[in-house]
């Protein structure tokens, strides 16, 4: 098990002690001016997250003050050690295991028996989180659908603090520019709670609202990126991260603590009890915390979350712990979308935010998410020995998810940023006055709430009446909507991991999950008005006199729609997944290995509940399943140079199943599915070179991954504006389909810690990426009313950036750590290369036809040609960050301090952009519907008071 | 003692916090009271005032401090008008543009509306007068672009009551450029033969449609429908009716647009039918080829039979309630049966003799519908009597007592032969496509013989010809 160098230090090792311990010896026996104050320092070594005792290991102390070796000892089987004869002062221990990273903890040693207690040593090849300190809380920037009716969804900072070298300071430091590891999107990054995978299975997003609030019960994560192994599941392409909230693994004691801030919210209150394991194997756990800010960052946006959590474990024996584990987090927040230069340029104001509206002396949103999806857990450990665990798990989620918005009838649109108001838009003539308006007139630029109640209130009293009951009243032309997808998951998983030698180990495991989500709308607000009724207004218009092709529930005609009552479209996601894998991994002194396999069965329906007029056979009823398999083989292999230095191959190979959201065209209004769906073919491989000594931690990493085959499906409203290969004008509600999508994600990661001296750290991160589109797509455009879509056409997407975050990234900084428990953190970061979204109809041969001659189009080298077709980059920005922490000992207690600032030079550079959907065919201006865009924070803060009472 | 002190410590901690922090998130907003925009604001301009000021094809900013004042006609509810208001007042209409849509929200067909020049522009669009917030020069045309939607409430404001309007009862021919933009009302028009139970625009591929009405008189005008009408996919009625609509022009076009279907209504009365006589309409033959005047309408009996076929088949004989008659030639092979009672439009026709027989010549057999059947009693005349007053009786029905016919060249009908009663003779005509020309005449002295009174041939003969072999009583 050990290297022969190694061999030859500790040879070396015992010749210094033999002669140190003779002196020693020596000198006391003489009765040297050394004190005679001896005694022995012991503990024990577990594997952190988990009950499996590591392998013998060889511990060091080290004189803290001379630096010098001065004991050395092996731990057991059992995982215990002891130094003897140890002389009090103050040392430095250190933990060598092949399979485990260093460890190492300061060591006060003044008593007969020094107990260090359990130590917690990290199995190498993962990055695992043990943090201390309490950094900076969640930054969820979330976008609301936009006008072209996308979402996206920030990953945030709950993936930040890990410990490893470029994991911690990049995830951290890069979060408010949306800096994604790899620029993969969110289905290839895992998130597992107590070994539950909680990514939702129709749109492939982790919900972080669900765990928002409870960072204090889920500190313990392992983060595993990259394509290298885990023990819990073979992970995914991007990344994995597994939570460990249960009772049992939380911190004993009673933490309290308050936040301050000026991001999504402005205070935090949390609350958190962990019993800790007691004498009777029981542990249980509280935590509760409540989130708020009547206005965040961004004007308009209100933040209103709880979130509680409860736990309770109970270890039977050595073998056998049972644990339940629920929790939840209603939240309720207005948000801000994003918005065209104009209306930064006019408002002066690069947080502008077109969803509020003055209303009551407030700012009232249009745009709120309300979530609240609880999760039940239930998960069983079971250490069948010390070189087998066995666990099995059951959960349940469900709940409520909704987004509002405001809809109309017939009237103007409430937007205040539609393109047709813009003063760009308007005739010369006006342009000036228009400008001046927005400029120094607030309403004009925000929603008009007031117009949209008198516009209520002007209806006429109606009485109306659908054969089944009649009403009285205001028909209404606004109302604000809310659009629900309600969630239930289902999941139950077995795994485990066996030593099968000292040599081979054997992690396995099998996991279903039933997952489905429901979406209909429920009207929240009439606005002033008294009913609506319930149709479909597009379809109206395509056919005013056909009373039957304007309904949207065949078996409830002109339903009658009161607020409260769900109305419009109403139909269910199903996902079902069954999936088992195996990894074998198997160690050498000079290498470890692993291979890995999955397989997994999925299948995916739309379930109709209402049969519209559109569509009377195909929108009701269940649709035809979709049934796909999919696999992924892992390969890779660590050669171990010396004890420091490493190199790490690793290699993928596999399929994904397309998700549900780019599968069926129009759920909302039929159940027809693109016609050949495919599984996505994934491959990569990385290779790393890694150094860690006491002093120096490095590594470098060279990754490439592909993407191919994919499928997208976009929902917008177009009037008129689609060109088809005909060369005539459609429009409305369309779904655009692109298939073919190839990707290619590569480049180099480096991150670099540098211990200067016991108290200052130098740590430097980058990533130098490249991630672009490397096939063709094939585009097809899909009108809400009929099922046959245009003629594929070809989109020159080749060679495109991935709108995906920076792909060029560094962050450098410093961390100082005081003796009297305060530390400094510095860094200074840098994002490039951040692409916008582009828009697949504008790189057509259509988009460049010119208009009335179809034979003739824009040359390359041409202006317009250009503006039409080049993809715009965002500008570079340099950003510094600043933290600052100090705690004080209260007799057994701890008050802490943090303060963070970030951004400190207030660069409010744009982190992200698109382009919009919709494309002037007619006069190819580009500046019509211009790209919409996100503005990163400027300065922001926290402000942490945390209260420890009874830590220990 | 040791979780009594950690409770203590809790409830200081917490109180201090919460004592400090107001964890209450606003989200509830009451609902904004009723505001009447309404206003009391009276006019200084009249609409025809404004207008009169107007020359076509140029444009005028209005620079005064003038206010007009009008009820709102057509609004934007049913799609068929769009980012345009139609206005009246008394004197007038004019129409407004304004770029917003839904309009009709605020300021719904009924409602009063004061306007404030002062900034706006006035132009037209090909003849058709409107207001603006700008306007736009574009080739050798000049646009007017709507007012602002950030910008209308400046200039529009609605008035303190509302005044009702009267649709303009009028014909087509009396409409002109100085009623635009009124409500006007036509009695008695309907969609012509081709445009009736066809949609009123083109929904699917959301283009204007044009649609042409007549009225009694013949007279024309179109009505425009967009493709974005709530009513375009309709299907246009048949027969007459009252519509009331917005009157427009578009160069020398006159045309209507419909506010919605209820606006079509059944017709009040019936058209009145002005006929002329058939003499009267034979004393206006000039001598040569004479173009009648629009609106000359007869009405007659077929007295020819297309059965018997001795007529070229174009042509009929009828013979009106005054006892004239005048030979009808078609620019196509006649359909009408003898016996048919037939109303012609002969605005414009053709009034010419040919070789002698006075006839409308070429009308266009949709210019004749049958009205009904009659019959006509044959006037009993001597040979005698009628050649001595042969223009009176031209293309009339008469009988001949007691007459032979002979031939000097055969013994069948084919061509010419001779009636001869006490009193004279007079030539028989019988075309060779008739259906007894071969047949042999009887010798013998006949009772009684019908036929019509015609003249013809280089000679311009003057003539009798029989229908058919009945004709010929014993």
């Amino acid at each position: 098990m050990h290297q022969r160098t190694i061999n030859l230090t500790s040879l070396l090792m015992k010749f210094v002690y033999i002669v140190l311990g003779f002196s020693v010896h020596f000198l006391i026996l003489t009765g040297s001016i050394f004190g005679q104050n001896k005694g022995t320092i012991s503990g024990s070594l577990i594997q952190s997250n988990s009950d499996i005792v590591p392998s013998s290991s060889e511990l060091l102390l080290i004189n803290a003050n001379t630096k010098q070796l001065q004991y050395k000892t092996s731990s057991t089987e059992f995982g215990t050690f002891i130094f003897e004869n140890v002389e009090y002062g103050d040392y430095i221990l250190e933990i060598y295991n092949m399979a485990y990273n260093i460890y190492s903890q300061p060591v006060s040693h003044q008593s007969a028996n020094s107990e260090v207690g359990q130590i917690s040593i990290i199995k190498s090849g993962s990055n695992v989180i043990n943090e201390t300190n309490d950094l900076p809380t969640i930054n969820l920037n979330d976008q609301e659908l936009s006008d072209d009716g996308r979402s996206a969804q920030d990953v945030s900072g709950l993936l930040s603090a890990s410990r490893d070298i470029f994991v911690s300071p990049a995830s951290f430091a890069f979060t408010s520019s949306r800096f994604r590891f790899r620029g993969l999107p969110y289905e290839y990054n895992n998130v597992y709670v107590n070994g539950v995978l909680t990514n939702d299975l129709e749109d492939g997003t982790a919900n972080f609202s669900e765990w928002g609030g409870l960072n204090d019960v889920f500190r313990n994560r392992e983060f595993v990126y990259g394509l290298a192994p885990s023990s819990y599941s073979l992970g995914d392409f991007g990344s994995a991260t597994y939570l460990d909230a249960r009772a049992s693994k939380q911190r004993k004691g009673h933490r309290l603590s308050y936040s301050l801030a000026n991001r999504t919210y402005s205070h935090r209150l949390m609350y958190t009890y962990s019993s800790g394991l007691n004498e009777k194997g029981w542990a249980y756990s509280v935590s509760g915390s409540r989130r708020w800010a009547q206005e965040g960052y961004v004007a308009g946006s209100y933040y209103d979350a709880w979130a509680y959590y409860v736990s309770v474990d109970k270890r039977f024996n050595e073998k056998h712990t049972l644990s339940l584990t629920a929790f939840g987090a209603p939240i309720d927040r207005g948000v801000n979308s994003p918005a065209v230069k104009e209306m930064f340029e006019l408002s002066g104001d690069k947080y502008y935010n077109p969803n509020w509206g003055p209303q009551d002396g407030g700012k009232r949103n249009s745009r709120l998410n309300r979530v609240h999806q609880p999760m039940v857990i239930l998960k069983h450990n079971f250490t069948v020995s010390p070189k087998t665990w066995i666990n099995t798990a059951v959960s349940y989620q469900f709940g409520q998810s909704g987004r509002t918005g405001l809809d109309w009838i017939d009237a103007a649109d409430p937007r205040p940023d539609y393109y047709s108001k813009l003063p760009s838009n308007a005739n010369p003539a006006s342009q000036g006055i228009l400008r001046d308006l927005f400029q120094n007139n607030e309403q004009i630029r925000q929603i008009n709430w007031n117009n949209i109640y008198q516009t209520n209130y002007n209806q006429p009293v109606t009485t109306f009446s659908n054969g089944r009951e009649s009403i009285t009243g205001k028909k209404a032309q606004y109302l604000l909507q809310d659009r629900r997808a309600d969630g239930q998951d289902l999941n139950a998983y077995i795994n485990g991991e066996t030593r099968l030698t000292d040599r081979l180990t054997l992690a396995a495991g099998i996991q279903y999950r039933k997952s489905s989500t429901h979406n209909f709308l429920v009207l929240e607000d009439l606005l002033g008005a008294d009913y609506h009724v319930d149709i479909d207004k597009f379809a109206q218009n395509l056919a005013p006199s056909d009373l039957t092709y304007s309904q949207v529930d065949l078996d409830n005609p002109n339903g009658i729609v009161k607020v409260g009552d769900a109305y419009g479209y109403d139909y269910k996601s199903h996902q079902n997944n069954a999936e088992a894998w195996a990894q074998l991994s198997y160690q050498l002194p000079r290498f470890d290995m692993y291979v890995g396999g999955k397989y997994a069965i999925n299948s995916t329906y739309r379930e109709g509940l209402h049969a519209n007029g559109k569509f009377p056979t195909i929108s009701k009823g269940n649709s035809e399943k979709f049934n796909t398999n999919t696999y992924d083989a892992r390969v890779g292999i660590t050669f171990k140079i010396n004890g420091r230095n490493y190199i790490d191959v690793n290699g993928q190979y596999g399929t994904k199943a397309p998700l549900f959201k780019n599968i069926f065209i129009s759920p909302q209004t039929r159940s027809q599915m693109i016609s050949n769906p495919k599984n996505i073919d994934v491959a990569g491989g990385e290779v790393s070179y890694v150094l860690r000594s006491p002093l120096v931690k490095f590594k470098i990493t060279g990754y490439y991954l592909t993407l191919k085959n994919q499928t997208r499906l976009q929902n917008f409203y177009d009037e008129q504006d689609i060109f088809l290969a005909d060369d005539t004008l459609s429009g409305g509600f369309v779904t655009y389909f692109l298939s073919g999508i190839d990707q290619v994600h590569q480049g180099i990661e480096l991150g670099l810690e540098y211990k200067i001296s016991p108290t200052l750290k130098f740590n430097l991160a980058a990533n130098y990426g490249e991630y672009r589109y490397t096939s063709r797509f094939q585009a097809q455009i899909f009108e809400d009313n009929k099922l046959t879509g245009t003629t594929p056409e070809t989109v020159y997407s080749k060679n495109y950036y991935v709108a995906t975050g920076p792909q060029q990234v560094v962050t450098a900084g410093f961390n100082y750590s005081a003796k009297n428990f305060w530390f400094l953190n510095l860094n200074v970061n840098y994002v490039d290369q951040i692409w916008v979204d582009f828009n697949p109809s504008r790189r057509t041969a259509a988009a460049i036809k010119i208009t009335g001659n179809e034979l003739q189009k824009l040359e390359n080298g041409n202006g317009l040609y250009h503006n039409i077709i080049d993809q715009e980059k965002l500008p570079s920005a340099f950003t510094v960050d600043l933290f600052f922490g100090k705690s004080w000992k209260i007799n057994k207690d701890f008050i802490r301090l943090n303060i963070g600032v970030n951004n400190i030079l207030n660069n409010q550079f744009i982190s992200n952009g698109f382009e919009q959907l919709r494309y002037d065919f007619d006069e190819k201006n580009v500046q019509k519907f211009a790209n919409k865009y996100n503005y990163a924070y400027g300065l922001n803060y926290f402000v942490n008071i945390i209260y420890d009472i009874n830590s220990f | 003692m040791k979780k009594l002190g950690i409770f203590f410590k809790l409830c200081i901690a917490f109180g201090l916090i919460g004592g400090l922090v107001n964890s209450c998130v606003k989200k509830d907003f009451d609902a904004p009271p009723f505001v009447d925009e309404r206003q009391d604001i009276n006019p200084t301009l009249t609409i025809r005032a404004l207008k009169s000021m107007h020359t076509i094809g140029t444009y005028k900013a209005l620079t005064s401090d003038d206010i007009i004042r009008g009820t709102v006609v057509g609004d934007d509810a049913s799609g068929n008008i769009f980012k345009t208001l139609h206005i009246q007042d008394e004197t007038g209409g004019i129409e407004v543009k304004i770029n917003a849509v839904s309009l009709f929200n605020f300021y719904p067909a009924g409602t009063t509306i004061a306007i404030k020049l002062k900034g706006l522009y006035m132009g037209d669009y090909n003849g058709q007068i409107q207001l603006g917030g700008s306007y736009e020069v574009s080739g050798t045309r000049i646009n007017i672009n709507g007012i602002e939607e950030a910008l209308y409430k400046n200039y529009i404001v609605r008035a303190k009551t509302d005044i009702p309007v009267t649709p303009l009862a009028i014909s087509i021919s009396q409409l002109n450029t100085g009623h635009t933009s009124m409500l006007v009302e036509l009695n008695n028009v309907n969609f012509i033969n081709s445009d009736v139970n066809v949609v009123f625009a083109d929904v699917p591929g959301k283009n204007s449609l044009n649609r042409t009405l007549e009225d009694c008189d013949g007279s024309q005008i179109v009505m425009r429908t967009s493709g974005y009408s709530s009513f375009g996919d309709a299907l246009t009625p048949a027969g007459k009716k009252k519509i009331v609509a917005i009157f427009t022009v578009f160069g020398t076009t006159k045309q209507l647009v419909l506010r919605d279907l209820t606006d079509i209504k059944a017709p009040d009365g019936q058209c009145v039918v002005t006929l002329d006589k058939v003499g009267d309409i034979r004393a206006l033959f000039s001598g040569s080829a004479t173009t009648l005047p629009a609106g000359k309408k007869m009405r007659g009996i077929v007295i020819t039979d297309k059965v018997g076929s001795n007529i070229t088949n174009k042509n009929i004989a009828i013979q009106g309630d005054d006892g004239k008659g005048i030979i009808v030639r078609f620019s196509a092979t006649n359909t009408f049966d003898l016996g048919d009672e037939v109303e012609f439009d002969l605005g414009g026709a053709e009034l010419s003799e040919f070789n002698g027989l006075l006839q409308i010549n070429n009308l266009p057999l949709s210019k004749a519908s049958k009205k009904g059947t009659g019959t006509i009693t044959p006037k009993e005349i001597t040979i005698g009597a009628l050649l001595a007053d042969f223009e009176n009786h031209e293309s009339t029905l008469v009988a001949i007592k007691n007459v032979t016919i002979s031939s000097t060249s055969g013994t069948t009908f084919n061509g010419t032969t001779k009636l001869t009663d006490a009193s004279g003779s007079i030539d028989h005509y019988t075309t060779s496509f008739a259906t007894f020309s071969g047949s042999t005449f009887p010798t013998a002295q006949q009772g009684k013989i019908v036929g019509v009174v015609g003249q013809g041939g280089s000679s311009q003969a003057k003539q009798i010809s029989i229908r058919n072999l009945s004709d010929i009583q014993p």
